[in-house]
């Protein structure tokens, strides 16, 4: 059984008396141990997908259908005392805001050690011990002196570790990281990645990996999911994906990352602008800019069907 | 931040010492003079030279300022020169009893205020808050003195519950005095219940939003441990301005003490201001001055320790 | 002016706003009108119609002295509404000349400016005012060949009082606007600093110096109502709703109700009416302000 199995997830918006729905029936699943990518451009439902596992939903956002199996226990039916057992415990997330995710007037190992003790009954001197150790684990020298310190005596990257650490300090099964080096400088990126691609060593984390960046993606990932328009358009090996993308919407996306042998004038947008969620209907969410559109793309829906080791989502795919 | 409070301290000194200059110049600006206040209108001018003389108001002004701040700062505040009571004395008696109600008023405000703008935030928009902005709006609008005659109206005269005077000493019975308290004590408090729920109110719900509560809620704390947190950081507003709400209730006070017939400072002032009692008016309103300035260098610096980001 | 238009639109849509709008334009023009709708004169004695309750001839009753309460109330609305416009509009002046210049000029300018106002601001209002007028005697002022009211004190002391927050709101705005972008584009255009600071700057500082006007203004009329109580106001026989609850303390104990209930609710809705418009307007204006953070303590 796998670790994480969504089925037909759909999350939707209350919108001035209907309901708007952002993610339109997502379903993925990562293994236990296995690293996956969720990849997708602002808008495609991917945070939505994220919050949505930890029934963080933003009110008056909420699951609209749907299941969410973390071995084989549904989560959109358990209750909230049940879900903060989970949080940081069993599901743990990062979010992108490193600069502000952390409280600015407690001291970081006030935090962390409050992480600890929420979900393990140890004494204060053991969760100081853990907390100390975790933060050696993302990298952080000095760790023991440095718990008295406030937030903002960190810098950006020390702080989406101090997050990092923070988030995998209860050993969790699965670590969701949404975005988590978007606001960072690029040097720091990849030190963030590096921190995680570790973590997973040392702990056998299950990873989802939210970006909208794809090379980032590849590098700490083992499969990879597309999400457009709510929906996922493509899922596979990271190897297969790139080497041989299928669906229309993940080809055109691969392309248009700037090479460095491209010259001058050579960038290759996608052409048209992304979905509002509120306009989508019943066709496929990308056939209003897909170059290989048929006729039918605009009226029903294609499924998620398995194409040469690929779940690929189109009428029309590219063989 | 030593620095940045003692740069605060110095300029409320200042304040009070322009202030203490303007209200000495007023006084001593006006036609008429204590001499005349004293020893009637028709006083002939040897006796009002002679008075004058004795009292040391012939000196240039700034030599008489000097003189009383010289005294003033040394805790004595002179005699007054209408009835010969020392002006010290007067304050003592009167002082504590303003300080009283104002303590009173203050800790009902608090009380009351600072869980309604908590479960407002918390339930937003939900009956309770509705509820708290109502009382808000009108806690902001009704003149305190009115309050104070409509309650007294309702509580001594129409329920009998409460004494329509505050003016029941301790030694008559901590029940009775505490009894006497509570109509001011409301009166004078409303305003603040609806001012500091308010600020409340919009704190914690700004907190609510904030990306580390949200970091918070994902880490699964309890939820007594995320109301600390939460409540934490919405501090430093809310202390703000409660600390100088209690400045700014000495003033209101005084209106409050006139409706309930309470002796404190506002007997004194009001007194001293139908006798024409210069010395006395500029004494006290100093006085409260000083208190008010007081009041917001604590705020200041409550505000300053409760955020680690301005300690340093 | 279309954008005058369109704030009044926002104003009104909002049902805060239309009440307080509402109230407050009742009230001014009550006040204005005064001598035609008052039905008595208010000045008027007949001690045989002494403390009537409401009756068909004095629909709000009589007061001790056999004036009307309608006519008393009508007219005691001058002076509270008087003392809260005009201490404003001295505030405003010079608050936001003040605020304004520090903003632009900076440099030794803007440190003296916002430092007195500072120290001004330290200064409480109401504790202020007694005194002065205590002071300097309640009574008419005799100015050169000018005989003002006793309430030109009171205008003028919190007029100038009213300046530090009108300041500071303007030196806030002001310094947000200053640095904008189409400021600078104005002056590296060659505009010269004058014509750019009020032609654009002013207009966009006034929305949040207005929201605070409003406010003051209930502040004032409280301040106003609140001397009159004491004695330091208007003085009796001439009508304020301040001394007309002075008047109706005894009556407490008495059961004359309409003397004292009635000139505190006119108290009371006016100053809701300022307040209601006020929040709307800095709801309109600056939704950017949650609800307790604009708000000066008094």
């Amino acid at each position: 059984m796998a670790l994480l199995e969504i089925e037909d997830l759909r999350v939707g918006f209350p919108v001035g008396g209907r309901m708007v729905d952002v993610v339109r029936g997502v379903s993925l699943t990562v293994e236990a141990g296995e690293a996956v990518g969720l990849v997708g451009e602002s808008g495609s439902g991917k945070s939505q997908t994220a919050l949505a596992i930890l029934r963080l939903l933003r009110h008056p956002g909420r699951i609209v259908g749907g299941s969410i199996r973390l071995d084989g226990q549904d989560l959109t039916q358990a209750d909230e005392a049940t879900m903060r057992q989970l949080r940081g415990g069993v599901i743990s997330i990062v979010f992108q805001d490193a600069m502000s995710g952390l409280n600015p007037v407690f001291p970081i190992g006030v935090q962390l050690t409050d992480v600890v003790r929420a979900h393990r009954g140890v004494s204060a001197r053991a969760a100081r011990d853990v907390a100390v150790e975790t933060l050696e684990l993302v990298g952080i020298r000095n760790a023991a002196a440095r718990l008295g310190q406030y937030p903002h005596q960190f810098s950006g990257g020390m702080r989406q570790r101090v997050l990092i650490a923070m988030a995998v300090a209860c050993h969790p099964r699965l670590l969701i990281a949404d975005e988590p080096t978007t606001a960072l400088d690029v040097t720091v990126q990849a030190q963030i990645v590096s921190v995680l691609r570790d973590l997973r060593q040392r702990l056998g984390l299950g990873l989802l990996f939210i970006t909208h960046n794809l090379d980032l993606m590849a590098e700490i990932c083992d499969r990879a999911i597309v999400l457009y328009g709510g929906m996922v358009m493509e899922d596979g090996s990271v190897g297969t994906l790139f080497d041989a993308p299928k669906q229309p919407y993940t080809r055109a996306l691969i392309e248009c990352v700037p090479r460095l042998s491209d010259r001058a004038g050579d960038l290759r947008p996608i052409q048209g602008a992304s979905p509002v969620p509120a306009e989508l209907g019943d066709g496929c969410p990308f056939q209003p800019r897909c170059a290989l559109r048929l006729g039918r793309c605009e009226i029903k829906r294609p499924p998620l069907v398995p194409l040469d080791g690929h779940g690929v989502a189109c009428w029309n795919p590219v063989i | 931040m030593l620095w940045a409070f003692l740069n605060r301290l110095l300029g409320s000194i200042g304040v009070l010492v322009m202030a203490s200059i303007v209200l000495f110049a007023l006084v001593h600006a006006i036609p008429v003079s204590p001499a005349r206040v004293v020893l009637g209108m028709d006083a002939s001018e040897d006796d009002i030279a002679t008075f004058d003389h004795d009292n040391g108001l012939d000196r240039p002004v700034v030599a008489q300022y000097f003189s009383w701040a010289g005294n003033a700062l040394r805790g004595q505040l002179g005699r007054s020169l209408v009835d010969d009571t020392s002006i010290s004395r007067t304050l003592v008696q009167t002082l504590p009893v303003t300080v009283e109600l104002v303590l009173w008023a203050f800790l009902l405000a608090l009380v009351i205020s600072v869980p309604l703008g908590i479960v407002s935030a918390l339930y937003e928009d939900r009956w309770i808050d509705q509820l708290a902005r109502g009382i808000a709006t009108l806690g902001v609008s009704i003149p305190s003195f009115w309050l104070g005659l409509m309650l007294i109206a309702w509580g001594a005269v129409g329920l009998g519950w409460f004494p329509a005077g505050g003016d029941v000493p301790w030694r008559d019975g901590v029940g009775a005095h505490l009894r006497a308290m509570v109509l001011p004590a409301m009166a004078l408090g409303l305003y603040y219940v609806a001012i500091i729920s308010r600020m409340t109110r919009s704190s914690v719900g700004d907190v609510l939003l904030a990306d580390h509560v949200r970091v918070s809620r994902a880490m699964g704390l309890p939820r007594g441990r995320l109301m600390v947190y939460v409540l934490r950081n919405a501090l430093s507003p809310i202390v703000t301005v409660a600390a100088m709400s209690f400045g700014y209730m000495f003033g209101w006070a005084l209106i409050v003490e006139h409706v309930f017939n309470i002796a404190g400072m506002s007997r004194a002032l009001l007194n001293a201001i139908l006798r024409r009692d210069y010395i006395v008016i500029l004494d006290i309103v100093l006085v409260i001055t000083a208190l008010f300035l007081f009041a917001n260098l604590v705020a200041d610096l409550l505000y300053r320790l409760l955020d680690p980001r301005l300690a340093e | 002016m279309n954008r005058h238009i369109a704030m009044m639109g926002a104003i009104a849509r909002r049902p805060a706003g239309r009440i307080g709008g509402i109230i407050v334009c009742l009230v001014l023009l009550v006040a204005i009108a005064a001598p035609l709708l008052a039905p008595y004169d208010p000045l008027a004695v007949n001690l045989s119609a002494k403390l009537l309750p409401p009756n068909a001839a004095h629909w709000l009753g009589t007061d001790q002295d056999g004036r009307d309460m309608v006519s008393r109330l009508i007219w005691g609305a001058r002076p509270s509404l008087a003392v809260g416009l005009l201490a404003v509009a001295i505030g405003m002046f010079g608050g936001v000349t003040l605020g304004l210049t520090a903003a632009v000029i900076r440099g030794v300018w803007e440190q003296l400016a916002m430092r007195t106002m500072d120290g001004l601001a330290s200064i409480p209002l109401l504790i202020w005012a007694i005194a002065i007028v205590g002071i300097v005697g309640v009574g008419p002022v005799e100015l050169g060949g000018w005989s003002l009211p006793n309430e030109s004190k009171i205008v003028l002391l919190v007029g100038i009082l009213y300046m530090p927050p009108l300041a500071r709101v303007a030196y806030g705005a002001a310094l947000l606007e200053a640095r904008a972008e189409y400021v600078q584009a104005r002056r590296l255009q060659g505009a010269r600093l004058w014509p750019v600071m009020l032609g654009d700057v002013l207009p966009n500082c006034l929305s949040p110096v207005i929201v605070q006007a409003t406010l003051l203004i209930a502040v004032g009329i409280v301040v106003e109502a609140s001397l009159s109580f004491v004695g330091l106001g208007v003085e009796p026989p001439a009508p304020s709703w301040g001394n007309m609850l002075a008047d109706a303390r005894q009556f407490i104990y008495s059961g004359a109700w309409w003397t004292y209930v009635f000139p505190g609710l006119a108290i009371s809705i006016t100053v809701i009416g300022f307040n209601l418009l006020g929040d709307a307007l800095r709801d309109t204006l600056d939704p950017r302000k949650s609800a307790g953070a604009g708000r000066l303590v008094i």
